[in-house]
């Protein structure tokens, strides 16, 4: 039994490119929003990594389910 | 007499014959359909679970996505927040990420306030009390 992970899963997750002024003129705050960029990513990667687990784990269950039976 | 005995004798030899090989026919084939049946059974046994573990893969897949389109919908607002420079909003920010825009915050501040006349800013700290003070 192969388990199926969606495609979308699969995907690596973008960070999208953000241009950031200089800091004396701009501010601080693209900086701001590289972070939230960053999180935002991050987050996206490891809520996949976790879906993929999740789906793997319950693959293999059932796995050893039919293989006990 | 005894000729058709023998007679008799041969026809009933001969039908027995077909009998036994039509009964042994019939039990390989009766085998061999057991075997399909064994096969069958096995094959949908492991179509059911793959169909478990495709629809849960469909569940996960719905839940990651929900979640995601969260995700995305407070990151846009954190951004519409940084960009309006609203402070309240990014006080409600958790975890390393709500610590590490606040210093950013701050830092903004700080660096208004020297740019500007001076002690005004200084008060609360937060980047519209120090722009507020400058000339």
């Amino acid at each position: 039994m192969v388990p199926e992970v969606p495609e979308e899963l699969r995907q690596p997750v973008a960070v999208p490119s953000r241009e950031v002024r200089p800091l004396d003129k701009g501010g601080l705050d693209d900086i701001g929003l590289l972070l939230v960029d960053f999180d935002e990513a991050l987050g996206a990667a490891n809520s996949n990594i976790v879906a993929i687990d999740a789906i793997l784990i319950d693959a293999k269950e059932k796995a050893d389910a039919s293989r006990v039976r | 007499m005894s000729r058709i005995l023998l007679g008799v004798s041969a026809v009933a030899l001969a039908v027995a014959g077909g009998l036994y090989w039509q009964t042994k026919l019939l039990g390989a084939e009766i085998t061999a359909l057991r075997v399909a049946k064994d096969t069958a059974e096995a094959s949908l046994s492991t179509k059911t679970a793959e169909l478990a573990v495709a629809q849960n893969a469909a569940r996960v897949l719905s839940a990651q996505k929900a979640e995601a389109l969260e995700r995305a919908k407070q990151a846009e607002d954190l951004r519409a927040a940084i960009v309006e420079g609203n402070s309240d909003a990014l006080e409600t920010v958790g975890g390393s990420l709500g610590d590490a825009l606040r210093i950013l915050r701050a830092a903004t501040a700080v660096g208004d306030c020297e740019g500007g006349v001076g002690g005004a800013g200084g008060a609360g700290g937060v980047a519209p009390a120090g722009r507020g003070a400058q000339p």
